[in-house]
Parts: structure tokens; sequence; C-alpha cells
């Protein structure tokens, strides 16, 4: 699979980035800059959908803490969908996998109570 | 620093793959098929084969972003396996600075090393002439 991201608006402050493939420190700037643009729009409730990322590398995880903070510094909050067990394993041993939350599908990432 | 072995040690070594990338992050893909192929070889169990795949991705991607390339412009990656190592290294054309502390559990840089420390058995920077080789051994 070819590595891509894409990105919407799904009404209101909630936003979703949707990726693919392998995500390493190639594909990083692109994340990085659909989750600033949508946090700098004003989203507040912004999901990552991880079903379809077979790795994803320290860079990665750099840019998801990154955007984790800020939306936390303004009341928002980032969240992780469909995280597959090898990728599961790149949080754990980074000592990350309770940093961010992560959900079945993108429809319980937004109902999840907010913190 | 502890030098790393230039050479495998001793007749078993097998020299299994070679590949010289640009320094170009688009390349990693390249050098996680690499890792992953030889990984399988060794006779890793899946996670075992993610775990080296993943830490040379993570050797390579500093290389490209911290080192910079060797005299000939390029990142060369080198994977072999004795009887009981799996042995891959990283050579680029830069000078290794001291790695940043280790980041706490909500720590936003310097993931790299500490990652690649955790994922297989030991990991040797030694400086060479003209650059720098990250070694990066898996046992049996």
């Amino acid at each position: 699979v070819s590595p891509a991201i894409d990105d919407a608006g799904a009404g209101g402050d909630r936003h979703v980035v949707t990726c693919r493939g392998e995500l390493d420190l190639h594909t990083a700037p692109d994340l990085r800059e659909r989750l600033v643009g949508a946090i700098e729009g004003g989203k507040q409730d912004v999901v990552v959908d991880l079903t379809e990322v077979t790795f994803l590398d320290s860079t990665i995880l750099t840019v998801l803490m990154q955007r984790r903070r800020e939306l936390t510094d303004r009341g928002g909050r980032l969240a992780l969908v469909g995280v597959r067990p090898e990728v599961r394993l790149i949080f754990e041993i980074a000592g990350l996998d309770r940093a961010i939350p992560d959900h079945p599908s993108v429809a319980a990432a937004f109902a999840a109570p907010r913190a | 620093v502890r030098r790393a072995p230039l050479r495998p040690a001793g007749p078993a070594a097998r020299a299994d793959a070679t590949l010289a990338i640009d320094p170009d992050p688009a390349q990693l893909a390249l050098v996680r098929a690499l890792a992953a192929r030889s990984a399988e070889r060794f006779g890793l169990d899946p996670s075992g084969c993610f775990r080296v795949k993943l830490a040379a991705s993570e050797a390579a991607a500093n290389a490209i972003e911290h080192g910079g390339p060797a005299e000939d412009g390029k990142i060369h990656v080198r994977a072999h396996h004795t009887a009981c190592a799996l042995i891959l290294s990283v050579r680029d054309g830069g000078r290794f600075a001291t790695p940043a502390p280790t980041p706490g559990p909500l720590g936003e840089r310097g993931r790299g090393i500490p990652l690649m420390r955790s994922l297989l058995d030991r990991l040797e920077i030694s400086t060479v002439a003209g650059g720098t080789i990250v070694t990066l051994t898996k046992y049996r």
C-alpha cells in the first residue's frame, strides 16, 4: 500500500485525518501540515484514523505528541482510530500507549466523552 | 563509544545484502524492505521482523536527518547474519552528536535512539574515517 494522507472536516469543530500505508520521516511533514492546519482553523476534536497504517516511526510519534499537546492546551483533544497490533507495539515501546486514546471507529472516537 | 566490527565476525558470517541510498526520506521504504527480508531469512518471527524493520528505519532516518551522505553521496546500509546474530549497519558521513537525554513519558523529541535500544539487543555507534556507523544487532 503506497502511503497517503487525506483529511476532511467532520462537522463543527471535528476533523478527521485518514492515513494509509507506512508513515515515516518522508510523510511526517504532510501529516504535520494537515493537523496544524486543522488546529489553527479552530478544530478541537481531531481524529487520526490509522486503520490502514502498517508502520510508523518516531518522527510520526513526535508529530502526534506535539499536536496532542497543542490540542490539550486549547481545551481540545486528539484521538486515534484503528491502531493495529504491530503499530500498537511502537507506541508501547516508546511508552506512549496510554498517551493518546485509541478507538475502534471514527464514530466511537467522536462519541467518547471528553475528558 | 565502542568500536563496531567493520567486518563480519569470522568465516561463518554471510554478507546478505547491501544498499546504497540517496539521503532522501523517500528511500526509507527500501531500507525497511531490506531489513524485513534479512530478518525473515534469519528466521525471526513476525514480531521480531517488525522490530528489526523499525530499528533499521530509525537508524536510516537518523542518518538522513542528522548524518548526511558519505563521501560518495550515499548512505550505506548492510545486513548480514551469523549463526546466532543478525547485524544491520548504517553508515553516513556525519559526526555523531551526543543524543538528547531520554525523554519523559510524554516528551516530544529524541525518541529515535531510545527506541532503537529497546527494539534490538545491541546498538553501537562508531566514529570512523569520514563518518559514523550505527550497528544494530539482534541475537537469536
